[in-house]
C-alpha cells in the first residue's frame, strides 16, 4: 500500500482526513503537501475512506412532508420565469471537464418533448470508436445538457458552443479543464433546436464536436 | 436512447436540482432524503433536530451544487459530509457526552432493516466493503475512528472519553484509518 513519500510518517494525515486535526497539526503538513503529489494522493485516499464511513449509516425515512418543505425553499415558484443565463455562467464554472483531441459527442437524441414532462435523452460520448463518457440532454421548457468524461488531458480552457438548425451559434460556457475526468452542465437556449455541439480551444480550433441527429 | 429520470446518474440530478429544474429536483430529493436524514439522525439523535439538519443540508447542497467536484467524492458522499458537519454544529449545542459510541458503531457494522428496503440495499451494496473492513478492526480502533469520523471528536477528546493517553488515542485513529484503507484495497483486489 502506498504511504506517500514517507516524509510524513507519524504526522496527522489521518486526523486531517477525518476532519479533526487542529490548526497546528494541519499547518505542519500543508507546506509538504503542496510540493508532494505522493502525500497528496495518500491524503486523498484516506479522505475517501473517512468520508465513506458516512455511507455506512442506515438510511431513515424523514417525517411526512419533508420533501415538500425542502422543495418549497429550494425551488420557489414560479419556476418558469427563472433567469437562466446568470445560472449558466455558474454552471459552466461548476466542474472541470477533461477533453481530448478528436473527441466527439455522438449519438442520436430524440426531438424535444413537450415542456415539463421530464423527457431525458442520453448519448454515448465517443472518441473515434471509443466510448469515453456520456451526454445527457434534458428537454424541458428550460432545456440543458450535461457531459461526463472519464479520461482526458489536463489544464485546458475550452469553450462550449452549440449550433442550431438555423445555423445560429451560441456559446453556452467557458470552463477550465483541470484533470483527466469530470462533469459539466449548462442550460441551453430554449428557442434553439440544437443540431451540433462543439468544444473549442483558445484560438478557435475545434477540440470536439457532437452532431445531434434529428429525431 | 431514452433514460427515465429515476435512472439518471446522481451528478445529473444534482445539476438539475442546482439549476432549478422541477422534475430533477424532486428526483434528487427523493433519491437522497433517507440517506441524509439517516446521517442527521445518527449524529443528532433527536428526530426534530435531525429534520432541521437534513433540511439545511439540502438547502446547502442547492446553493453549492456548482461547487461539487466529482473527482473528490460521490454525490452521496458529498451530501453526507455536508450533513455530518451541520449535525456536528447542531450537536455542539448539546455536548457529545450523551452520545452512545457503542450503539453508533453497532448500527454501522450491523444495520437494522430499514423502512426503505430498496434504499438500504443500495447503501449496503455501496458500503458493504467498508462495513466488512470496519468489522474486522479491533473494537477499540473501530470505536476511535467512528468517534473521529462520525462524531467529530478530536484525539484529545477521544483520549478523555476513553480514559487513555493522548498518544494512544492518536495511534488508534491513525492505525484504524490506515487499516481500513489497506483492507479496502485487499478486498477490491480480490474482487477485480
Amino acid at each position: 500500500m502506498p504511504e506517500g513519500c514517507g516524509a510524513l510518517a507519524g504526522e496527522p494525515l489521518a486526523e486531517i482526513a477525518l476532519g479533526i486535526a487542529d490548526a497546528q497539526d494541519r499547518a505542519a503538513v500543508v507546506a509538504h503537501l503542496e510540493s508532494c503529489p505522493a502525500c497528496r494522493d495518500e491524503l486523498r485516499a484516506m479522505t475517501e475512506v473517512a468520508d465513506g464511513l458516512l455511507e455506512l449509516v442506515p438510511p431513515a425515512e424523514p417525517p411526512v412532508g419533508f420533501e415538500e418543505r425542502v422543495l418549497a425553499v429550494t425551488q420557489p415558484a414560479p419556476r418558469t420565469v427563472r433567469r437562466r443565463w446568470p445560472r449558466l455562467v455558474a454552471a459552466a464554472a461548476m466542474v472541470a471537464v477533461a477533453l481530448a483531441g478528436g473527441w466527439a459527442l455522438a449519438g442520436r437524441l430524440s426531438s424535444p418533448a413537450p415542456a415539463g414532462n421530464g423527457a431525458v435523452e442520453t448519448a454515448a460520448l465517443r472518441a473515434g470508436n471509443r466510448t469515453v463518457g456520456q451526454v445527457v440532454l434534458v428537454e424541458h421548457a428550460h432545456p440543458w445538457m450535461s457531459l461526463r468524461l472519464d479520461a482526458g488531458p489536463h489544464d485546458v480552457t475550452v469553450r462550449c458552443q452549440v449550433v442550431g438548425n438555423d445555423g445560429r451559434k451560441v456559446t453556452v460556457g467557458t470552463f477550465w479543464v483541470a484533470d483527466g475526468r469530470g462533469y459539466w452542465a449548462a442550460t441551453l437556449p430554449a428557442d434553439l433546436s440544437v443540431s451540433k455541439a462543439q468544444l473549442l480551444l483558445p484560438g478557435g480550433r475545434v477540440l470536439a464536436a457532437a452532431t445531434i441527429l434529428p429525431g | 436512447m431514452g433514460l427515465p429520470i429515476q435512472d439518471l446518474p446522481d451528478e445529473v440530478l444534482l445539476a438539475g436540482y442546482g439549476q432549478g429544474d422541477p422534475e430533477l429536483a424532486v428526483a434528487f430529493v427523493r433519491r437522497f432524503q433517507a440517506r441524509v436524514f439517516g446521517v442527521a439522525l445518527a449524529i443528532a439523535g433527536n428526530p426534530s433536530v435531525a429534520e432541521d439538519v437534513a433540511q439545511q443540508a439540502f438547502v446547502r447542497a442547492w446553493r453549492h451544487a456548482g461547487a461539487y467536484d466529482p473527482r473528490r467524492a460521490s454525490v452521496g458522499g458529498w451530501l453526507g459530509v455536508i450533513t455530518r458537519n451541520l449535525a456536528l454544529d447542531a450537536a455542539r449545542v448539546r455536548p457529545a457526552a450523551g452520545l452512545d459510541p457503542s450503539g453508533l458503531l453497532e448500527r454501522l457494522v450491523d444495520p437494522a432493516p430499514a423502512a426503505d428496503p430498496e434504499g438500504l440495499l443500495v447503501a449496503a451494496e455501496a458500503a458493504g466493503t467498508l462495513r466488512e473492513a470496519l468489522r474486522s478492526l479491533p473494537r477499540e480502533q473501530a470505536t476511535a475512528v467512528v468517534l473521529a469520523g462520525m462524531v467529530g471528536l478530536s484525539a484529545s477528546q477521544i483520549a478523555e472519553r476513553e480514559g487513555i493517553p493522548l498518544g494512544t488515542a492518536k495511534t488508534r485513529v491513525r492505525t484504524a484509518l490506515r487499516r481500513l484503507r489497506a483492507e479496502l484495497e485487499v478486498q477490491r483486489a480480490h474482487r477485480a
